[in-house]
Order: structure tokens, then sequence, then C-alpha cells
């Protein structure tokens, strides 16, 4: 009974198709995570004193009122509620689309260009999943609205890798002793932000790491370069998309340990939409319950 | 002779490259409009426009209608004449030299691929290619599985950087030096930012270049510099007050950037003041 209850957990892991409790976990991790992240750029900053893009409009100087904005958190936590309770989803998520460009884009208006696209691009996706589904045009619905959100991801490290090309083709592997500058200056960023002395020492420690070990780092960088520019893998199944969306992740932690940066807008919505981590954390409580139920009938 | 023309399509297809080797015809080929008005202020415009436009013109009609010619297939030669036009043209317009050589080049392989390989070779090889991808990557003849990848790249590159458009060209290259940002004290001593402001050293960062941007390449009159400095620094100052959590306990605020080299294994590191300001 053992090693079936392993197999039907692992089968459900490692299983080419979406379910619907595969689904549920990841509106209900997304909805959280998302909800936190944009109250909190929310109320960030007071003003917009360099408006861009949605805020570059004239009249919505009034949207960064402190009453219109506690109004739009609220909002914004009953449409995270018919979202997970998938209420007119279609429509829900695509109005979250369109709050989600006013509300990053408050970040850009501050001069910080946050990069957090993606945390508009997914509910587009979700919303296009469910209209082609709606019309008819995109009968898999299980299998879209994780796909579409995944496309969008997939772009997003392509677009990395191919700027990476642009702005310095091959140079950006060779150029690996100036990394060390980055290294440096980011462990500074934290240093002069908190103040905390040990963050300048690690900053050079790791740097020093890095002078003392080019081909590795080489061959590193050479990596992760092929690692974005490869990021179509995401896009041709479940199970290339979990083992490649590993690897991203793998590549995001050793950029966190290496320069003290970490990129939450880019990195968690793959970890939601490629690994899912609430699923597999109840998988395995799904599959006792299943065989119980199992042991249970044919007593 | 017909046995001849695509060598010397090919061969009229790479003068440029064998006159970009004297410097003394090439030079008339490289100068941008404002040298032109300068070495001819009475007919700059129409020579601008022959050196720039006029030969690659037609080098591309004459060595398209030769290989059309030569093999028999009119779609090769104006797949021919448009490539070439569009890789001269296109990188003819790049200030690097090199990649001049290369759209040169570039324009050279094509005509000789084109002239070993007939066209309708070509378009049999390209569809059983994509049989076999489709073969192995059954997914690709599904145009939803990528057309918000397709767009969204697209789009990113077409447009600005503005939500939720972006390069995101994070780190796509190493510069040769790196620049932080503190506070410091009359004493001279530094200040944690997350003391009294919530913004952190990389929002200040991120905000001097946003602004920097607007200024062209540093300026080398240092009072032009400075005062450009100045009005940065004032700025973050600014965004620091905007996001003020707790009343400075200083009498006076000194925000720094500090630049940060590299040479032989060493890391050397020089700061100047962009703004100060006496805190009341």
């Amino acid at each position: 009974m053992k090693s079936h209850y392993i197999n039907t957990v692992w089968s459900k892991i490692w299983s080419r198709q979406y379910g619907d409790t595969e689904w549920l976990c990841l509106k209900v991790s997304f909805a959280i995570w998302y909800y936190l992240q944009a109250t909190a750029m929310l109320f960030q900053y007071a003003s917009a004193p360099y408006p861009s893009g949605i805020l570059s409009f004239s009249g919505t100087y009034y949207l960064m009122l402190v009453p219109v904005k506690i109004a739009i958190a609220i909002i914004l936590f009953a449409l995270m509620a018919l979202y997970v309770l998938e209420i007119r989803i279609a429509l829900v998520t695509l109005v979250i689309f369109v709050l989600s460009i006013f509300i990053f884009a408050i970040g850009e208006s501050n001069g910080v260009m946050g990069r957090d696209g993606l945390m508009s691009l997914t509910w587009l996706g979700q919303s296009l999943a469910y209209m082609l589904y709606n019309a008819g045009s995109a009968p898999d619905l299980r299998r879209n609205r994780f796909q579409f959100p995944l496309q969008a991801i997939a772009a997003v490290y392509t677009l990395a890798a191919i700027s990476k090309l642009v702005a310095s083709p091959l140079h950006w592997v060779s150029d690996s002793p100036y990394l060390t500058l980055q290294i440096i200056k980011s462990f500074d960023y934290a240093y002069y932000t908190s103040g905390d002395p040990s963050l300048h020492a690690a900053g050079i420690a790791r740097a020093q790491f890095i002078l003392q070990h080019p081909q590795l780092t080489k061959l590193l960088l050479a990596g992760s370069l092929l690692l974005e520019l490869c990021a179509l893998v995401l896009l041709t199944g479940r199970r290339p998309a979990l083992l490649y969306a590993l690897l991203l992740l793998s590549m995001h932690l050793g950029i966190t340990y290496f320069m003290n940066i970490f990129f939450p807008h880019i990195s968690i919505p793959t970890l939601l939409f490629a690994v899912n981590p609430l699923y597999i954390v109840i998988v395995p409580f799904l599959g006792r319950r299943k065989t119980a139920a199992t042991r249970a009938h044919s007593q | 002779m017909k046995r001849q023309l695509p060598y010397l399509t090919l061969f009229l297809a790479l003068i440029p490259l064998i006159f970009n080797r004297y410097h003394w015809i090439s030079f008339y080929f490289e100068g941008d409009l404002q040298a032109y008005r300068s070495w001819f202020p009475n007919a700059f415009l129409p020579l601008y426009i022959i050196a720039k436009f006029f030969y690659p013109a037609v080098a591309g009609c004459w060595s398209a209608w030769l290989l059309t010619k030569a093999t028999a297939n009119r779609r090769i030669g104006v797949l021919t004449g448009v490539v070439q036009a569009v890789l001269v043209f296109y990188l003819e317009g790049s200030r690097d030299r090199g990649l001049r050589w290369i759209s040169y080049d570039l324009a050279g392989l094509l005509l000789l691929t084109l002239v070993i390989i007939r066209g309708r070779d070509i378009y049999f090889m390209i569809r059983r290619g994509w049989h076999w991808l489709l073969a192995r990557a059954p997914w690709l003849s599904d145009g939803y599985t990528y057309f918000i990848f397709c767009f969204y790249i697209i789009l990113s590159l077409l447009l600005p950087e503005v939500q939720p458009f972006s390069r995101y060209p994070m780190y796509s290259q190493f510069p040769d030096h790196a620049q932080t940002f503190l506070i410091r004290d009359e004493h001279g001593k530094m200040v944690p930012l997350h003391r009294y402001f919530t913004p952190g050293a990389a929002d200040l960062s991120h905000l001097y270049y946003h602004l920097m941007a607007q200024y062209p390449v540093s300026s080398s009159d240092q009072s032009v510099q400075a005062s450009i400095d100045s009005t940065v620094g004032r700025a973050l100052y600014q965004l620091l007050l905007a996001n003020q959590t707790a009343r400075p306990g200083i009498d006076t605020i000194y925000v720094n950037m500090q630049t940060i080299h590299i040479s032989s294994g060493q890391f050397y590191t020089n700061e100047i003041t962009l703004y100060k300001h006496c805190v009341e």
C-alpha cells in the first residue's frame, strides 16, 4: 500500500496534464502573494513625481490620493476573492490586469524601474485563456490557464537574453571580472541602506571568489545566458516546464547568493506557475485520503 | 558568360569591402551628413545620396538581375535584392565600422549561398526542416502555444520602457565602474538610509540613472558636470524627503555618490557629494 501511495503522489506531481486541484492551489497562492505585492507597491510611494505609463495621462493624479488607494486595495481584495472562487473569472482577471498596470506604474513614476510587467501579464494570460475558451477557439482550458502566463514568463527571460546579446554580445561572458564591481555594488546598497557592515565584507568576499575562479565564473555566466535564451522550453509541456523552472530558480538562487539581489516579480511567478509548491505540498495528503478511501471500499 | 555571371555578382557585392581597404576612398563612404556638409558645402546632399544610397541600390539591383538570369528563378533575384538592400541600408547606418564590414560580408555570403543552391531547393529544405521540427515538437503546430510569447517579445522590442513592456536590460553589460549612493552626516559618518527614510540605496540608484538619461554623455566641462550632479542630487534628496519616516537626528545631510573601479585585482573607490542639505 505504501508503494501504491507513493506512486499515486508521484504520478500527480509528474503528470503531463494540469488538474483542477492544481489550479485551485495556484489561484490561492498567486492571489495571496500578488495582493501583498500590489498593496505594498500601492502604499510605498506618496506621490508620482515622474509620471510614467498610465500615470502620465492627465487626471490620474487623483489615483495617488490615500482614500482612492484604500478603495483600490479593497476592490482588489474583492477581485481576488472572485478570482479564487472563479466567478466571472475572464472579466475579473482582465480588470485586475488593468489595475495592475496602474499599481506597478507607481514605482516607475518614482524613477524605480521595477521590471514588473510580469505582474500584469500573468493576469492577461489567464484572462485570454478563459476568453478564448468561452469563444470556443481554445478548448483546452486546463492547459491554457497555466500555459498562457508561462508564455509571458518565457518571453521575459528571452527578452533578458536578447538584451544581453545586443548590449554586449559575447563580452557578457568574458567581462566576468567586471561582474565583481556589480557584486560589491549590490552588497554596498544593502550596507548603506541598513548600516550592517557585515554586508560590505560579504560583498568583498564574494567578489574575491569570482576573481579567483575566472573559468568557473565564465561557465556559470554562459550557462545562465543559455538558460534564458532557451526559455521557450517552458512552453513545451508541464513536465519540461517544471524541470526548466527548477533550473531557472537555481539560477536566481545563485544570483541572490553572489549578488544579493532577488527579482521576486519574475522568480515567484515562475515558481508558482511552473512548479506550484502549494500543490506539491498538498498532493501527499490527497493521495493519503484517496488511498484510505480505496482501502475502505475494498473492505 | 552565363556561368561567370554569379561570380561577377559576388564581386560587385564585395566592392565596398575592397574599397574599405583604401582609406582615401572609404573616407567618403563613411562620412555622415555633417561631414559631407563641411567637405562639399554647395553639393553635399546629392553627393551624400550617391555615396550612401546610390551605390548599394545599384549594386543590389544589378546583382539581383544577374542572379535572376543565372539561375532562371525570379524569386531568387527579388529575395537577393531585398535582403542585400536591407543588410546594407540597415547596417550602413551603424556608426560601428566593423558592423559595416560585416554587412558586406553577409551580403556576399548570402549571394554565394544562393548561387550554389537554387531557390526551389531552399524552399524544400525549409519545408523539410519545419516538418522535422514538428515531428519532434508537435506543440509548434498550435499557434496558441506561443502567440503571447511572440507578441510580447515583439512589442517589448518596439515600444519604450513603459509598464508592462520592458526589454529587461538588468545587468546586460558589466561596465568598468559601478556607482553606489549613501548619505553622510556633518562628521563624514555614514548614516543608514532606512534609519530616517523609506527608499534605499537601490532606489536612489534607479532614480539617478533615470534622471541622468535626460542629459548627454557626461560633460567634460567640470562646472557643467557639477551643475548636473547638483540638480540630480537635489532630486535624490527630495525623493528621500518625500518618504521620510523620522526626523533626522543630524545637522547636515550629504547625499554622496561612490564610484568603484577595479585595477590589477584591487578595488578602488572615489566619492563625491552630489547635494548637501542643512537640516532645520
